[in-house]
């Protein structure tokens, strides 16, 4: 009987340290990091009064838009915007004053296109903004997908007759990030 | 016989290409401009990476009586974007053709409730739509038919 009861407790302390040793070999360590993704936008035109969409396809896997190089897509498990900044870029003429509103939106093969930031309305000139971001839009997904497009719309107000039409978008982030 | 399997193999692909450029075509029968039977709007849809968005770019009543300001995004469950501009809004999300003259997979949202949708587009014939908004399932929903807008080309200043 007594050599029963220590059976039973032998085979109870062999079941928890295997199940201890189970969880721990399941456990992922993640870190914290801030990252910031930059993507230059384009359009060809001519413009017209109205939005028109600028567009940047981001391909990670081949080349990438991080800042900070040692960011691996695939290791990305949580993602969230801190702030997101605008800058048009190429030419002279081209200034803030000439938009009313400008909104980014993200889109990949296998998530649905998200609305994460806007301004509007855009005030002054110059020809960088900051844009009120979106608390609610997962980037997750498509951060760690490592392709997908960015669509930035801009308002015109009036019609513009450029060939091409380029802005740069500055992305900070927060990433949890698996080791 | 190598040189007959190489010439099949190369005629298959032929077929490939062309069938996949005839669907293609087919799909893009999708682009243009739109206006649901309200009046109230024009709706351009357009192609991108692969699938189809429509976005308004022309509002009847575009001024908010209440702000005599431009119309936003006031009923977007998301606060911080409540500004976005109605003018320019993506309501029409992330469809894609099936080879049944339906474009799928996509949503369709109200502005004036803030509420999104499934959606189904079928093209009845080349200048007319049935864009069927559901929740669930297709029978719980309502369809509406939009008609394409034939533009005047822009001249230049």
């Amino acid at each position: 009987m007594k050599n029963d009861n220590i059976s039973y407790h032998y085979k109870g302390l062999i079941f928890a340290l295997s199940l201890t040793v189970l969880f721990a070999v399941s456990c992922t360590s993640t870190t914290m990091q801030q990252a910031q993704l930059k993507a230059e936008t384009t359009a060809m035109g001519p413009f017209f009064a109205g939005p028109n969409s600028l567009i940047a396809e981001i391909n990670n896997q081949e080349s990438s838009s991080w800042v900070e190089k040692d960011i691996v897509s695939e290791k990305i498990k949580e993602a969230s915007l801190k702030s997101i900044s605008v800058d048009l870029i190429g030419n002279d003429s081209l200034d803030l004053s000439m938009f009313g509103s400008v909104a980014l939106s993200i889109v990949s093969q296998d998530e649905p296109m998200t609305n994460i930031a806007v301004k509007n309305p855009i005030e002054g000139n110059g020809t960088q903004i900051v844009m009120d971001i979106s608390e609610e839009a997962d980037i997750g997904p498509f951060l760690k997908s490592g392709k997908f497009t960015l669509v930035l719309d801009w308002d015109l107000l009036d019609d513009d007759f450029r060939e091409e039409m380029s802005s740069n978008v500055l992305m900070n982030v927060n990433l949890k990030i698996t080791e | 016989m190598d040189f007959l399997r190489k010439s099949l193999l190369f005629v298959s692909f032929l077929c490939f290409v062309v069938i996949l450029n005839a669907q293609d075509e087919k799909a893009d029968r999708l682009i243009g401009v739109w206006e649901p039977s309200s009046g109230k709007a024009k709706v351009k849809i357009d192609k991108i990476g692969g699938k189809y968005y429509g976005k308004i770019v022309w509002l009847r009543e575009p001024l908010d009586p209440e702000t005599q300001k431009p119309k936003v995004d006031k009923n977007n469950p998301d606060e911080n974007m409540r500004s976005t501009p109605l003018r320019g809004y993506r309501m029409l999300k992330d469809f894609e053709y099936t080879d049944k003259d339906e474009w799928t997979e996509g949503t369709i949202y109200d502005p004036e409730n803030g509420s999104t949708y499934n959606c189904i587009i079928k093209m009845t014939d080349a200048n007319t739509l049935d864009i069927r908004g559901y929740i669930g399932v297709t029978a719980l929903g309502r369809t509406d038919v939009w008609k394409r807008l034939k533009l005047p080309p822009r001249k230049k200043k």
